[in-house]
């Protein structure tokens, strides 16, 4: 009698064990997708200000006389610039997956490290992208830059 | 003994019923939403000119191409999302749709939401996601479209739709639902992921329902 009770004690605490395991590992997937999703908050409110500056920095490019090739090719630079970095942030947001039930939790944590250092990647490229168009727009005629 | 009970009730309800009577019927027949955004100058006619929505096309998610032509004699509910959307839209998203329950069954009052990812919101998947929400167009219109086209408005309607007037305005991924009129003036607007000012918004439609 007073082994099986001894087995079902330990097969209770065995599986709370477990189950508590199981729990911590959520809440730290859970914890790196919340800082994932803030540097996406910091991002989002940037995404119209990416496509107003390539619309800007395209209007700009048409005004350029064609003999100035030089302005002309770093405009057709900065605009695809932009224009990868809005689609990366889109693609991102597209395929990015929390939670997945698929992934087995260390899998899941190199996942979302990896998304992780993606998103702080497009976060990098979305300032540095509108800070190269910013450069550009100085010299623009006040009728591009509306 | 009676005839005085009569006259203090008469007394008490007289001016109660005047109040209700009075005030009552002026609030309903005065009240009226102010058109939003700075005024562009004044028209021959001697009329006030506000900014305006300007002509779009677009296609929604059965494929059909929609232009402000499907809105006229409208009013209509705007605001600007993508399926995929980790964040603000599930909540802009689930207040929509209690904008479209409520006004059901009224065919003055239509909703447009415009994907801001039309790369990856395709018609098909603009299709899935009204289907999930169990709404249909012409009712509630998703579109999908040229990107820079789709931006454009939506600077244009947030240069309309700010809270500083002042401020440079433009799309800030704020989950801003903005009520536009018959004669596409912005009338109203409110933060689209609180419910509290979604239900104020809703009482400016059935104001603006009311309007001649």
């Amino acid at each position: 009698m007073m082994k099986r009770l001894f087995f079902l004690l330990l097969t209770i605490g065995f599986i709370a064990t477990l189950e508590a395991c199981k729990n911590e590992d959520k809440e730290t997937e859970a914890k790196l997708n919340q800082e994932i999703m803030k540097i996406h908050d910091e991002v989002m409110p940037k995404m119209g200000d990416l496509n107003r500056m390539k619309r800007q920095l395209s209007a700009y490019k048409d005004e350029v006389p064609d003999d100035n090739a030089a302005m002309k090719d770093s405009l057709i630079n900065a605009i695809l610039l932009l224009a990868k970095t809005e689609d990366n942030m889109n693609d991102w947001m597209a395929n990015y997956k929390y939670p997945n039930p698929d992934l087995k939790h260390d899998e899941m944590l190199k996942y979302l490290k990896g998304q992780q250092d993606t998103i702080k990647q497009i976060n990098n490229d979305v300032f540095m992208t509108l800070a190269i168009g910013n450069g550009l727009l100085k010299n623009a005629p006040q009728s591009a830059r509306e | 003994m009676l005839k005085f009970k009569f006259s203090i009730l008469f007394a008490l309800l007289l001016p109660l019923s005047i109040f209700v009577i009075s005030c009552g019927s002026d609030v309903a027949k005065n009240k009226t939403l102010p058109i939003i955004g700075e005024r562009l100058g004044i028209a021959p006619s001697g009329d006030t000119i506000y900014p305006t929505i300007p002509n779009f096309s677009f296609i929604n998610q059965n494929g059909d191409t929609v232009t402000n032509a499907d809105f006229e004699g409208k009013i209509y509910v705007a605001d600007f999302f993508f399926t995929h959307c980790p964040t603000i839209c599930p909540k802009v998203t689930a207040q929509m749709l209690r904008v479209h329950d409520r006004f059901k069954d009224s065919a003055m009052v239509l909703l447009l939401s415009h994907s801001i990812d039309p790369k990856n919101d395709t018609i098909g998947r603009l299709h899935e996601y009204a289907g999930k929400l169990g709404v249909v167009a012409p009712k509630w219109h998703f579109i999908t479209g040229n990107k820079d086209s789709i931006y454009t408005i939506a600077d244009d309607y947030f240069s309309i739709a700010k809270e500083n007037p002042n401020s440079p305005g433009g799309f800030d991924h704020s989950g801003r639902l903005i009520l536009v009129d018959k004669k596409r003036r912005v009338r109203s607007f409110c933060d689209g992921t609180d419910a509290k000012d979604v239900d104020r918004f809703m009482g400016d439609i059935q104001t603006l329902l009311l309007e001649k």
